[in-house]
């Protein structure tokens, strides 16, 4: 009845084009809403100490230098901590098997479509064609790749010289590795 | 992975399920450092002594209400003071994601809109002992408090949240600490206030 009326007086033209109107203005209403209340998200978290290196090869899977080859990835995981994905050329193995190839590596934080950010207070996000030394766990996922360790798992490597001294200091670590006691799953798999 | 939205505020308690017309799950602004606030035990009704029989108010542990005791000793006449924070806890309350990658047994997520988010990682947190396990949830509630934020200049005196003298480590260390030092009960009385004249002596 009340539809009928309505029909009546505007036309059948008039209420397809404000529905049309309507479709089309709501995702843009969404996003600019999204986009005005993004915010900053920071991450703190209680780990044991792995600054050490010894602690730190003992606990990763994966110990390589490798190169940023390009942008990342935002990944919203919701239930656990959000993840941002880079392509990773391998360029040196020092510890585990990951092949000596384009690999995805992720690391925590990172900024979704409307500008939210997550990040860990005092570590920077990894960038492009920048090399690093990478400590990783695997994750368990295809799409996720290895894991960075949190804050100390990747270092940037700015010169050759830093990159041999490093590199020196890890091979000896590794020998000397502490056994972290809480074994990876996903790392039996393989 | 248990996840765990805590809603924070000395007199805001947000119940399990939804919000209910007589304890509104809305947050509130935090006060500033230093304010004292003679009413902030009056304002919007907090829990009393009645939801610790409630089957809907979940408690966290005794991580938090040794946390509660012992700041409580020298501040607060009701229970509205004495438990200013309570954990509704989503599902089950644990859920295993299945991950070990990152090595944490815990996480804090500050939101700015809201209520801040607590992580408990089960990969971690299962092999743990019980001391372990109510330090990592006693250092989670302290973030969520606001205690020793962005106190490393402090370290030494700020045993919960920094790990005690012997910790370098800015993200935690341990110490076996369950409950706060002295340090992290002036900050809380700075942030959140008490009553007059209790606050003269804390702790």
């Amino acid at each position: 009845m009340f539809a009928t009326r309505v029909m009546t007086l505007l036309g059948r033209r008039s209420i397809a084009t404000v529905l049309a109107l309507v479709a089309l203005a709501t995702p843009l209403v969404y996003e600019a809403y999204m986009r005005s209340v993004a915010a900053t998200f920071e991450i703190r978290a209680f780990s044991r100490d792995l600054s050490d290196p010894r602690r730190l090869a003992g606990f990763a899977d994966d110990v390589f230098v490798g190169r940023v080859e390009g942008e990342g990835r935002f990944y919203d995981l919701d239930s656990t901590v959000n993840r941002t994905v880079f392509p990773v050329r391998v360029l040196e193995v020092l510890k585990g098997d990951v092949p000596s190839a384009d690999i995805l590596v992720n690391q925590v934080g990172g900024e979704d479509q409307y500008g939210n950010v997550w990040r860990i207070e005092g570590v920077p996000m990894l960038q492009p064609s920048e090399t690093y030394l990478f400590a990783t766990r695997s994750s368990g996922d295809d799409f996720l790749g290895e894991t960075a360790t949190p804050g100390v798992g990747h270092t940037l490597l700015a010169s050759d010289d830093q990159r041999r001294r490093l590199v020196r200091r890890f091979r000896d670590a590794i020998q000397s590795a502490i056994p972290y006691d809480v074994p990876n799953p996903a790392r039996s798999d393989r | 992975m248990a996840h765990v939205r805590a809603g924070v505020g000395a007199d805001l308690i947000c119940g399990l399920g939804r919000p209910r017309w007589w304890a509104p799950c809305q947050p509130r602004a935090g006060r500033p450092p230093g304010a004292r606030v003679r009413d902030a035990g009056r304002a919007p009704r907090g829990p009393t002594h009645r939801d610790h029989r409630r089957p809907q108010a979940w408690y966290a542990g005794n991580a938090h209400a040794t946390v509660n005791q012992r700041m409580r000793r020298g501040c607060g006449q009701t229970m509205s003071e004495r438990i200013p924070l309570r954990i509704p806890v989503k599902g089950s309350g644990a859920v295993n994601d299945g991950r070990c990658d990152l090595g944490w047994y815990g996480s804090w997520e500050k939101s700015p809109p809201g209520a801040d988010d607590i992580y408990l990682y089960t990969c971690e947190m299962h092999p743990a002992g019980t001391t372990r396990r109510r330090e990592v949830m006693a250092h989670e509630f302290g973030h969520a408090l606001g205690l020793a934020d962005g106190c490393i200049e402090h370290q030494g005196l700020s045993y919960l949240m920094m790990g005690g003298p012997d910790s370098v480590d800015p993200f935690a260390g341990f110490c076996g600490c369950i409950g706060p030092g002295q340090h992290e009960k002036n900050d809380y009385y700075a942030r959140w206030g008490c009553l007059e004249p209790l606050c003269s002596q804390p702790g």
